[in-house]
């Protein structure tokens, strides 16, 4: 019997994964060097990987893709805001402004204010707080305001609708006819928001609804806003 | 493959939505059950999204590639559970002709015949051949567990494994016309 006879055994038991470490170890060093071996491999690898096929066909449950779905979101906007930190960190600029807020616990947020400049005046003097007009109807006697100070924006909602699994509101900030990214929020109840990113120059600050972990550009015309300048 | 190795969500999704499936049958076959299945495919899908996707195309279909990251994890799910014996039989056509075909698509339709035909291919092993071969790929067992499960020599198991996996390459090829460069034994 040759060497590589020999080794056929070991190939089909390689080939089903029932090798031990060092067994596995010791075949991938003889199929580095073998053309033979590995040609025997590669006719032998159908049978195996039409094994599954033999299985009991099953459906998974919707939910599967669903909880994989949410995971693949999350990481993302992870990845998001981890990039947005480190741009912002190396500027220099709101490294502490963002205040990232959990799904789930806080209500939130946004203010736009369509009501140019209507100044309802908040308790902090260097404050300004501009109340945010709706534009389309989403919910019913849902209101939003916007604190400023310091070119930082706060938003402050009341009975925003709650969103599907697959949604966010996500705030806007408009600047030079340019619609910038900012903040991503869930609402459960009322609540507030921190807007990410300087508002110093912004034409005005926008709401809208975007698939879970926001977009990069809106998806939909904003349903509420405020113009600043 | 190229479009999940950068994140895209769009592409992952049609991944899951072409090999989910599969996936699942598998891990349930494996595991014994559909919440560890679930948990498993689960597992292997984010490994994949999160992993960057390490596929070589060089090494075989995404389909079989996948199916090996899952694989691999019921294995690792089934020996964290205690005292499980892997499902043996191959005798599923049962519940596969109770499935109105019109209600098949092109691609479920060639996976079916494909799986008939695999099964087929397992019916026509000697007992002692399909049982080694379940024992190492459902049940994750080595091939020295194995001997030492069934009181028998190692060289008796690994014979029997070679053995039976040359029959059902060889009849694949002639029920499939799989093309391999030469469909007899090289």
């Amino acid at each position: 019997m040759s060497d590589h006879q020999a080794y056929r055994d070991e190939l089909a038991a390689y080939a089903l994964g029932a090798l031990s470490t060092a067994e596995k170890l010791d075949v991938e060093r003889h199929l580095a060097g073998c053309k033979e071996c590995s040609e025997y491999l590669h006719w032998l690898d159908p049978a195996v990987d039409l094994l599954p096929a033999a299985v009991e066909p099953r459906t998974p449950p919707p939910g599967v893709k669903r909880a994989l779905m949410a995971e693949v979101n999350a990481d993302l906007k992870a990845e998001r805001r981890t990039e947005r930190d480190r741009k912002r960190s190396e500027a220099g600029l709101w490294g502490s402004i963002w205040k990232p807020v959990t799904a789930g616990v806080l209500s939130i947020v946004l203010v736009v204010g369509l009501a140019v400049g209507y100044f309802v005046g908040g308790s902090d003097p260097d404050s300004e707080t501009f109340q945010v007009e709706s534009l389309a109807q989403i919910g019913a006697e849902m209101e939003a305001s916007l604190e400023v100070q310091e070119h930082e924006g706060t938003l402050h909602v009341v009975k925003l609708p709650g969103l599907g699994p697959d949604q966010d509101y996500q705030a806007w900030i408009q600047r030079d006819g340019e619609m910038e990214p900012s903040s991503t929020f869930d609402v459960r109840e009322d609540g507030e928001v921190a807007i990410e990113g300087s508002l110093d120059g912004a034409d005005g600050v926008y709401l809208t609804r975007e698939p879970e972990g926001g977009s990069e550009a809106p998806t939909e015309d904003p349903f509420m806003g405020v113009e600043l300048s | 493959m190229v479009l999940v190795e950068r994140k895209d969500p769009a592409a992952f999704e049609i991944l899951y939505d072409r090999h989910g499936g599969a996936a699942y049958s598998l891990a349930y076959r494996i595991v014994g059950g559909p919440e560890a299945a679930e948990d498993v495919v689960q597992e292997s899908f984010l490994s994949i999204w999160r992993s960057g996707a390490r596929f070589d195309a060089a090494r075989g279909s995404v389909r079989s590639w996948t199916l090996g990251v899952v694989r691999n994890r019921s294995i690792d799910a089934l020996r964290r559970q205690s005292g499980k014996a892997p499902k043996l039989d191959f005798d599923d056509d049962a519940t596969l002709e109770a499935q109105p075909s019109e209600e098949l698509t092109d691609s479920e339709a060639i996976r079916r015949d494909t799986a008939r035909r695999v099964r087929g291919a397992l019916r026509e092993l000697p007992d002692e051949q399909s049982e080694v071969i379940g024992l190492a790929y459902f049940g994750g067992f080595s091939h020295s567990e194995i001997a030492e499960m069934l009181s028998m020599p190692l060289g008796t198991v690994k014979g029997r494994m070679r053995l039976g996996l040359e029959k059902v390459r060889l009849l694949l090829a002639e029920g499939m016309g799989i093309n391999n460069s030469s469909e007899a034994l090289p």
